[in-house]
Parts: structure tokens; C-alpha cells; sequence
């Protein structure tokens, strides 16, 4: 794919629109995706990602082929939400609906039921981790970005996000026990 | 839950899909900026010119320069050839001055030369006619006797022969001897207007109307051709309709031998002293003295 997205994006940055069109269908789907769990609803996710692909075709002539082109436009997904962030009114309520219905919607890995409510529980105990770790989790774990690309897209030290996913799994792995012991203290 | 177990389920989380319509608008949305390598590709042959624009500058304006310093130094070169040219002229001029003036000179000398060599040749015609006019006046003079001389034999009485009567030589008696009073009362009436004028005589008739009281006595009356002037009173009468000739000059009165008046048809003479003589035109003539006539005999031995 990252051949294919080198291809287009040299086709892009020579003005054929029909390599950028071809560029957008293969990466919207993963940007929004990455969006709309940071953002939280779907219009503020659709709305980001258009910036985003804005953003790229303003600063197309300025990638430097450093890294892939999936990772370059993740960086810009990346500042465009903190942005995006820092304009929100602070007191906005994030929705947590998604979690409860897109599982059920698509194929998962869970075999039963009480797996998947480990799952959305984990979800959601992601989701209450500091804002780096839990970029570092979306980008490593939800966008499958590698160690590498994920410390590019935030600016970090390879061994910066191996520090951040090791305290995160240690914060997620406490809170799993914790909720073996006392079942009753479910927040879902 | 271990980490395996956390990651895998992290791993496997599942992906939000995009709403429809979302890629429409992306693609839609697709805003290519114009792309800088074009021109780089296109326009290989600028990036040298580019490149080397500031010294090709540069060199154009230090050439520039160049030519310019040599124009006009060539030009200041000519000028000062020709400032030592003219130096060198006008080291001369004084010399050329005083031969321009000896030059002028000459030529005014020349001019005037001419101009005499011109009157000369003025002088010798206006000789050349002075003598052609007094023959002239020769031949008038001698032609103003002859016409005299015709005139008088025209007037004079036919020569008496047998067939003259007696009455008529008695009339041309009369006539001639009344010619001799009028030229009497002239010169009576001449020397009374003297009298009066410082002793100088008039040079017109017409002045004396007081002295001679009518013009009667100007007519001879044997000029018939002028008889109707005698009746003319002194306003109308004019010195040309006398019958005599008057030769008076104001200072006659100190020669008293030259003719002052006289009348043509029967040659009384009056002279300056007041007297009157009855010639004969073929004993005596006239001749001019000083601009005045006398009367010479043409035989120095007789009498006139």
C-alpha cells in the first residue's frame, strides 16, 4: 500500500487530481476512524478529516518522503484535532455511545459476551488515561502505527512511546484487577 | 487481564466507519496547489541563467561602463585636438587681421578708382556735350538774327514804288515815329520807377503800370497782330504781349549805351540813358558785352 501511496502522492504533487482522489479513498477511512475516537461524535469527525486532507494538499509540496505517507498525514490528523481541541469548549461531553454499538456492528475477535464487555470496558479505561498515552495508545494500538511512525506523528522519542504504552498497559492492566476484585465497581 | 490480552484486544478494537457521502466531499473538496516543479522541468535552460544573472549583470554594466569611459575619451581626445587647432589659428589672427585691413584698404582704394576713372569718363561727355551745346547756341543765335531780320523785312513797308500812295508812306511815318514815343514814355517811365528803386531799373513791364498810366504805350502800332492788347487794362496785360523787346537789367542805368528795349519792326532802339535811335539794320548790329546787347556798326567806318 505505502508503494502504491508513494506513487500517487508523486502523480499528487504534480497536479493529478485523480492520484489525490485515489490518495483520499485509501486513507479516509483510517483518519476518520482515528478521528472520530478522538473527536467522539461523527460530524466533528468528518469535519476534522476534511480539514485534514486540506491541510495535506496545502503542505503536499513540503513532505520530504522522511517517512510514509500514512504517517505523514497522521501527523497531520494529529495537530489538526489538537487544534481542533483547544478551540472546543472545555465543558463539551464526549459521547460514549459509539463504544456500546460499534462493536456489535463489526467482526471482533470476542467469543462471548463477557469478553465483550471486557472490551468495551478496556475501551473506556483507555479513554481515562492522560491525553499523551492515550494519543500513544490510539496511534500504536488503534491506528496500528508502528513504535516508530507513532513517535514521528507525536513529535516524541521512540523510546518516549515505549515508556508511554508500558505505563499505559501497567494503568490499564491495575484497573483490570481492580476490577476482578470488586465487579460492583463497574462503570459501564 | 494480562498485557497480551490487553493488547490484543487493543489491537482489535474496532474501526468507526465513515459516514456516506464523506468521500464524495473529500475528493470533491481535493485542492491541488500549482505545482513548483513544472517550471523547474520545463525551464531547465533557466536555472544556469538564473544562476549566473547577477554576474551577467554585472559584466553588462562594467562593459557598459567600459564604452562609455571610451567614448568619452575619444571624444574629450578630439576636443582637445581641436581646442590646439584652434589655438594654433588664433596665434595668427593678429597677422590675418592687419592683412584683412591692408586688404580692405586696397579694395577701398580700388573702389575709389573706379569711381574716379568713372566720373572722368562723366567729365569728358559732359565736355563733349558743353561743346556740342554752345555750337548749338551758335547756330540758335545766328539763327534768331535771321529770323529777326526775316521778321523786319516781313513787316517793313513794301519798298515805295510808283504804285505806294502818298498816304500810305505817311501813315508808316507816323506809325514808326508814334514806335519812337512809346519807347521814349518807356524810358521815362524806366527812370521815374529807378527813381523810386534805388536807382535799378525793372526787369518787367508790368511793374511800372503806375509810371507808364496805360498799356497802349507797349503795343506798336504797326504790330496789328497785337493791337487788341492795347485796350487791355494793367489787370490783365502780361510782359509777353508787349510788342517790344525788353532787355532791361536793374543795373542798366550805369551802362548807358546798351540796349534796354527795342522794337523788332521798325529797329528803334531805347537805350539804357533814356535816348532813342532809328537804325539801319544794315549799317549797324547787335552785339552782346557782358551779358548786355550794344550796337556796332558792321562798317567800323561809318556811322550808324
Amino acid at each position: 500500500m505505502s508503494e502504491t501511496a508513494e506513487i500517487l502522492y508523486q502523480r499528487a504533487q504534480k497536479g493529478d487530481v485523480a492520484a489525490a482522489s485515489e490518495l483520499v479513498s485509501l486513507f479516509y477511512q483510517r483518519i476518520f476512524a482515528y478521528l472520530r475516537r478522538l473527536s467522539g461524535n461523527d460530524e466533528d469527525a468528518a469535519d476534522l478529516t476534511q480539514k485534514t486532507f486540506a491541510r495535506s494538499w496545502q503542505s503536499l509540496a513540503s513532505y520530504q518522503r522522511r517517512s510514509a505517507f500514512s504517517t505523514w498525514l497522521h501527523g497531520i490528523a494529529y495537530h489538526v484535532y489538537l487544534d481542533w481541541r483547544r478551540k472546543r469548549n472545555p465543558g463539551d461531553a464526549r459521547s460514549d455511545e459509539w463504544w456500546e454499538t460499534q462493536p456489535a456492528n463489526s467482526p471482533t475477535p470476542y467469543e462471548n459476551t463477557a469478553e465483550r464487555e471486557s472490551a468495551l470496558q478496556l475501551y473506556q479505561w483507555v479513554d481515562e488515561l492522560d491525553d499523551e498515552k492515550k494519543q500513544t495508545v490510539h496511534l500504536h494500538y488503534y491506528q496500528n502505527l508502528p513504535l516508530s511512525e507513532t513517535a514521528e506523528v507525536l513529535g516524541v522519542a521512540v523510546s518516549t512511546v515505549k515508556y508511554r504504552l508500558r505505563e499505559a498497559l501497567d494503568f490499564l492492566r491495575a484497573r483490570s484487577a481492580a476490577n476482578e476484585l470488586h465487579p460492583e465497581r463497574k462503570t459501564i | 487481564m494480562n498485557d497480551t490480552m490487553i493488547e490484543n484486544i487493543l489491537f482489535h478494537a474496532p474501526s468507526p466507519v465513515a459516514p456516506p457521502g464523506l468521500l464524495k466531499r473529500l475528493q470533491a473538496g481535493i485542492a491541488l496547489p500549482r505545482t513548483k516543479s513544472e517550471p523547474r522541468a520545463i525551464g531547465n535552460w533557466q536555472n544556469p541563467l538564473r544562476r549566473w544573472f547577477p554576474a551577467l549583470a554585472f559584466s553588462v554594466v562594467l562593459l557598459s561602463c567600459a564604452i562609455m569611459i571610451a567614448v568619452q575619451g575619444n571624444w574629450s581626445a578630439s576636443l582637445k585636438q581641436q581646442n590646439e587647432t584652434l589655438r594654433a589659428a588664433a596665434a595668427g589672427l593678429p597677422q590675418l587681421r592687419e592683412q584683412h585691413a591692408a586688404f580692405e584698404k586696397a579694395q577701398a582704394q580700388q573702389d575709389e578708382l573706379a569711381q574716379l576713372r568713372k566720373d572722368n569718363q562723366e567729365v569728358h561727355q559732359l565736355q563733349a556735350q558743353v561743346s556740342q551745346l554752345q555750337s548749338l547756341a551758335g547756330q540758335v543765335q545766328r539763327l534768331q538774327d535771321e529770323n529777326r531780320r526775316l521778321i523786319s523785312s516781313l513787316n517793313a513797308p513794301a519798298p515805295s514804288n510808283g504804285n505806294a500812295t502818298f498816304f500810305d508812306e505817311a501813315q508808316q511815318r507816323a506809325e514808326r515815329i508814334q514806335c519812337c514815343n512809346n519807347l521814349k514814355q518807356l524810358g521815362l517811365a524806366m527812370r521815374i520807377w529807378a527813381g523810386d528803386n534805388d536807382g535799378k531799373y525793372p526787369t518787367s513791364l508790368v511793374v511800372m503800370s503806375n509810371e507808364l498810366s496805360i498799356a497802349k504805350i507797349l503795343i506798336c502800332p504797326s504790330d496789328k497782330a497785337r493791337a487788341p492788347y492795347a485796350t487791355l487794362g494793367w489787370s490783365e496785360f502780361q510782359d509777353n504781349m508787349t510788342s517790344y523787346d525788353y532787355l532791361a537789367q536793374s543795373d542798366d542805368e550805369r551802362y548807358p549805351q546798351c540796349i534796354t528795349a527795342m522794337c523788332p519792326i521798325h529797329h528803334n532802339y531805347l537805350f539804357s540813358d533814356g535816348s532813342v535811335q532809328q537804325i539801319n539794320p544794315e549799317k549797324v548790329h547787335e552785339v552782346k558785352k557782358g551779358g548786355r546787347l550794344y550796337l556796332e556798326p558792321i562798317n567800323p567806318n561809318s556811322t550808324p
